[in-house]
């Protein structure tokens, strides 16, 4: 079955995960794809940000480092960050989110999140594609 | 009803623009944006996404954003009608007034609290917040893939840890309950026993200027009692529904 992953505003689907528990090993290249993650000397990179491999336990985030086949323990990672996870097993289905503390430090800088929505005909809009303007955004319902 | 706001204010540089949150989608929600024909943006978010970003805990709930990309008022619920107003502790037109002089005036408006003072009304989301997002998400993908079964337990999870979020409730209902049944349960959950008997349905919006805000307790109560006459003979039924 196919895993999915849920990581923040991303949604990606991969074959060939190894999920064993509460870890999920990825190829590099799927790591990257799902979450933006990519492993370097410097340790776990998300652009420019670079995070330090904990020595020590190094074994619980890389493996097969030296083969045809490495692979990243993204759920490790996660809880490095604490940042939250849950999976449901059945449907082989990842979800990952920002954490309090990220939010809160997002929400402080009072900047309005940007983000890409469609409109009834599929066409999508961006908050970002109405800078310039005064934007009263409201939020309704059919329920 | 924000369409007649957006052709009144447009001129100054001024828009609008919907979300539905409705994991429905399109289709949930096609038929009141076609009736509307807005000609502001009006999107769909089956994801709860803006809600997330946002701090959107009911509809309507909005906020205002400036030309440079700042918020400048954090969620709340807006008033369109008299009605509404009643609810939040305004006069009928107060809401209403307040955005125009924003789109006259805007960082001048009185209107227009100064940046601290919006991150004091912030709502800090604390750990029981983020854990009921990550269940929506994950109950809402599943959703939306056909696993409703699936999904279910992750959404009541939502609901279970952020009680205040009338929006992760309601849809839920949307989703699972049948449709004859939602306004019996709403009133069930707002009036005959309330998930959250001290906290408003709607926060009462303060407007600068105002007498001091309305005490929450109070509001919760007023709009109890709004509920009751508006709505009592409709979805008050003798059987306790909750059972």
């Amino acid at each position: 079955m196919p895993t999915t992953i849920l990581y923040n505003e991303t949604d990606t689907v991969v074959d060939g995960a190894q999920v064993d528990g509460a870890d999920l090993w990825l190829g590099l290249d799927d790591l990257a794809r799902a979450s933006g993650w990519r492993l370097k000397p410097e340790g776990a990179c998300l652009g420019d940000v670079c995070v330090p491999i904990p020595a020590a336990r190094r074994e619980r985030f890389v493996r097969g480092e030296s083969g045809t086949d490495p692979r990243f323990n993204l759920a490790e990672l996660a809880r490095l960050l604490e940042m939250p996870v849950l999976h449901d097993d059945a449907t082989q289905t990842w979800c990952f989110v920002e954490n309090a503390g990220a939010r809160s430090q997002r929400m402080a800088s009072l900047e309005a999140p940007d983000f890409t929505l469609p409109d009834l005909t599929g066409k999508m809009h961006s908050l970002t594609d109405y800078r310039g303007q005064k934007i009263f955004m409201v939020a309704w319902a059919s329920w | 009803m924000w369409q007649a706001l957006y052709d009144e204010l447009h001129h100054l540089g001024f828009t609008v623009i919907t979300v539905a949150l409705d994991t429905g989608g399109a289709d949930a929600a096609r038929a009141f944006i076609e009736r509307a024909k807005p000609a502001h943006p009006s999107l769909i978010d089956r994801r709860h996404a803006v809600a997330d970003l946002y701090q959107f805990v009911n509809v309507p709930n909005a906020v205002w954003i400036d030309e440079q990309g700042t918020i400048v008022r954090l969620a709340h619920a807006p008033a369109a009608t008299a009605a509404m107003a009643n609810m939040i502790g305004l006069g009928a037109d107060d809401y209403l007034n307040a955005v125009r002089d924003w789109a006259v005036h805007g960082a001048d408006s009185r209107f227009v609290p100064a940046p601290d003072q919006r991150r004091a009304l912030q709502h800090e989301p604390d750990g029981d917040d983020v854990i009921a997002a990550l269940n929506f998400r994950l109950g809402e993908y599943l959703v939306e893939h056909g696993a409703a079964v699936a999904a279910r337990p992750y959404l009541d999870e939502a609901v279970r840890l952020r009680p205040g979020s009338w929006a992760y409730r309601r849809q839920a209902w949307a989703l699972f309950e049948p449709p004859e049944k939602n306004g019996t349960l709403w009133y069930a959950a707002t009036v005959q026993h309330p998930v959250l008997p001290d906290e408003p349905y709607y926060a009462p919006v303060h407007l600068e200027g105002d007498a001091a805000p309305i005490d929450p307790a109070e509001a919760a109560r007023k709009q109890r009692q709004l509920f009751e006459s508006t709505f009592g003979r409709a979805f008050a039924k003798r059987d306790d529904p909750s059972v």
